[in-house]
């Protein structure tokens, strides 16, 4: 397989924010000083998995690659268990249309990998504890969903009382 | 830099207290040295660590964390810096950092009511203050102007001067729920520290809705203002000073303070008057670290009464959602609250308490829920805006009897510069359990009362602390059993003082940051009646 190159990477991430991870900040140049190993095809594969799992056709492309490679350097063997849920979801498309998801005992592994996908692009962190990685705060689609209600945290809301009407 | 410096008055911890003191004796013509053991940080930085963090719901993430002058920490993974030896871990937030522990608060600033100050004569439990509500109004008043305080005015704390501050207008879901509980209940104005308007060059609150961990626009007061204005007045402060030891003389004054700078040279401080300031866990943990041959169990512990009688709100929370979206997120996130059980005969048989109504957004929380709960697709979608909408969450603020027992001590760890670190010990009584049982039943009603769905309580028989740290230097008449005397004095050394929220014998059902300032400013007048021929 072939790998991402630095210019991709590069590309990947750029207009995303730094990747801080757990306690101290990870400045992109120090995540590219080490070779990206992630197989060429992985966007495409993440792409088309996080479409089957947030049932949206639109998805931004450089975010995603941000996640894929937060991902890459967060949770362990990423390439490999997106290709098994990728596999799976290829084999047995009708799990997806159950809600919860229940993947079954077989296939802990792969509803583990579909979670967290789910979860960079819905909270826009990646991993959990000492591996926690932010990825975007203002593109997670949970802050997106509600953008009409709310604005994330720590932005702006209105002038001081535009909060007293209905939204 | 000379490590030998001689001052009118020095103080130790540079936080809401320490500097508002410290302002009050500069500006009086004192020489005044403010000791930080934590680093000077910019908001801006502190904005940028926040929308940053992988850990935004962790209000200490953003704040700078020193090995040199360690603080609790529990992202990403908890530093156990507080040992927990009792029943109930005591999880203290508190900063070491110039300006202290309220760069993250909601800029509560809560009187008590006058009652709170004579629990065991009125009600035949906890401990009376030696002084009362009325040697303190004033005090309230200054720092309430200080700071921009607004409020409901009929909050059962009786005022000789309106509010200085207009309320900041209450949100939709404030008023939904105003008037869905009434008359059962009265839902009221915090009062808080925060701009309606301009004032002290500080603009009106935009609705940020981020007052915890990070006001962005300094909107609220804080100690990092305090600090500055401090500065401002003449104050010298120096920061990442890790004050270690008190030096007494053969007559129990304090001749000297010393401490470690970060590279730990150690520098040595004389001063007409000690002022310490550095929280009420640290500043117990410096007492007994300073240990002699004539106080063997340390500065102002000749009847081993430093760090006893913590007391904090052992607190229970709920959720669920409202049956009508009242979207918690748009302005201020804690503005309300329900003050019906502050006070009252009860309080000989149970413990009183308030309850605090969040405004947070609830975005973040319920969307981990959900993704927990194994959504995705558009259900995931439909349900994050039907519960972000929805939730609404309640937490009390209950009184704590103070009890010896609950108490810091120093434990066998040692933190980088070699000085031990805290050890807790903290347990919940059973008047607070009753008090515990009433709030119980008052969630059930207020769900009900608002069509609740997916109630949720926090674990039976679990407690969490507000983060009001009081009564481990607690103020008395009697040595016997207190640390302090009225003024903040430490009964054996007359010229070493204490501020900030240890003094407080008792918590009553309030934020303690105003009281504690008050007594702060009032501590500082008496320092300036008592040496102004020195």
């Amino acid at each position: 397989m072939a790998t991402l190159s630095r210019r991709r990477v590069i590309q990947l991430a750029g207009g995303f924010a730094l990747t801080g991870v757990a306690g101290r900040w990870l400045t992109l140049p120090e995540a590219w000083a080490e070779p990206v190993g992630a197989p060429a095809d992985e966007l495409s594969d993440f792409l088309e998995i996080s479409r089957k799992l947030t049932q949206r056709d639109e998805l931004d492309e450089h975010l995603a690659g941000a996640l894929v490679l937060a991902s890459t350097l967060a949770l362990e063997g990423f390439g490999e268990r997106l290709a098994r849920l990728k596999a799976l979801f290829d084999q047995r498309p009708a799990l997806l249309e159950r809600s919860p998801l229940a993947f079954g005992d077989d296939f802990t592994d792969q509803e583990t990998t579909a979670r967290q996908v789910l979860g960079g692009w819905y909270t826009g962190v990646v991993g959990s504890g000492e591996q926690a990685i932010y990825v975007t705060y203002l593109n997670a689609l949970a802050n997106r969903l509600v953008a009409d209600k709310l604005v994330p945290p720590s932005f702006s809301y209105g002038p001081c009382g535009s909060w007293r009407h209905a939204p | 830099m000379s490590n030998e410096q001689v001052v009118d008055v020095v103080v130790v911890g540079a936080g809401i207290c320490g500097s508002l003191l410290a302002t009050r004796l500069a500006r009086a013509g004192r020489s005044v040295l403010l000791l930080e053991s934590g680093p000077r940080k910019g908001r801006g930085e502190l904005v940028q660590n926040y929308r940053e963090s992988a850990f935004k719901s962790d209000y200490m993430a953003p704040y700078p964390y020193s090995e040199m002058a360690p603080h609790p920490r529990f992202s990403p993974a908890p530093n156990d810096y507080l040992e927990q030896a009792g029943p109930h871990a005591y999880q203290a937030q508190y900063i070491r950092m110039l300006g202290g522990t309220s760069w993250h608060w909601a800029a509560q600033m809560w009187r008590y009511v006058p009652n709170d100050f004579r629990t065991h004569s009125l009600y035949g439990v906890g401990v009376d203050w030696p002084i009362g509500y009325d040697d303190l109004e004033e005090y309230y008043y200054q720092v309430e102007v200080i700071t921009g305080v607004g409020g409901e005015p009929d909050n059962g704390s009786p005022r000789s001067r309106p509010f200085p501050m207009e309320r900041v207008p209450a949100s939709y879901l404030q008023q939904r729920v105003t008037e869905r509980l009434a008359p059962e209940y009265r839902v009221i104005d915090d009062s808080t520290a925060r701009n309606s308007r301009s004032y002290g060059g500080r603009p009106a609150c935009c609705g940020n809705n981020n007052c915890m961990p990070i006001c962005p626009i300094d909107a609220q007061y804080h100690g990092g203002l305090a600090a500055q204005e401090a500065e401002a007045e003449g104050v010298e402060i120096v920061t990442e000073a890790v004050v270690y030891r008190l030096e007494h003389d053969s007559q129990g004054r304090i001749s000297a303070v010393h401490y470690y700078d970060w590279d730990k040279t150690s520098h040595k401080v004389t001063a007409q008057t000690v002022v310490l300031a550095a929280n009420a866990i640290e500043t117990p943990k410096l007492l007994l670290m300073s240990t002699s041959d004539t106080f063997a169990g340390g500065i102002a512990n000749a009847r081993d009464n430093v760090g006893r009688n913590l007391c904090d709100h052992p607190a229970i929370s709920v959720s669920f959602d409202v049956d009508e979206p009242v979207w918690p997120g748009r302005g201020p996130v804690s503005p309300c609250s329900i003050g019906d059980f502050r006070d009252g005969d009860f309080r000989a048989e149970y413990a009183p308490f308030r309850l605090d109504i969040s405004n947070g957004s609830k975005v973040e929380s319920v969307t981990k829920e959900l993704l927990a709960e194994g959504y995705h697709g558009r259900a995931l979608d439909e349900q994050v805006r039907y519960r972000a909408a929805r939730r609404l969450a309640l937490k009390n603020a209950m009184e704590q009897l103070p009890d010896p027992d609950n108490r810091v001590t120093l434990s066998d760890q040692r933190d980088a510069l070699g000085l031990p670190t805290p050890r807790m010990y903290w347990n919940v009584g059973e008047y607070e359990r009753r008090g515990t049982q009433v709030t119980r039943e008052h969630y059930d009603l207020i769900a009900e009362m608002l069509g609740a769905t997916n109630i949720k309580h926090s674990k039976e028989g679990a407690f969490s602390n507000r983060q009001h740290i009081t009564g481990t230097l607690s103020m008395g008449n009697d040595p016997d059993t207190s640390v302090t005397d009225q003024w903040g004095r430490a009964h054996d050394h007359e010229n070493l003082f204490m501020v900030g929220t240890g003094v407080m014998p008792t918590v009553g059902t309030c934020n303690v940051t105003l009281t504690a300032a008050a007594l702060a400013l009032r501590t500082a007048d008496r320092i300036l009646e008592e040496t102004q021929h020195g």
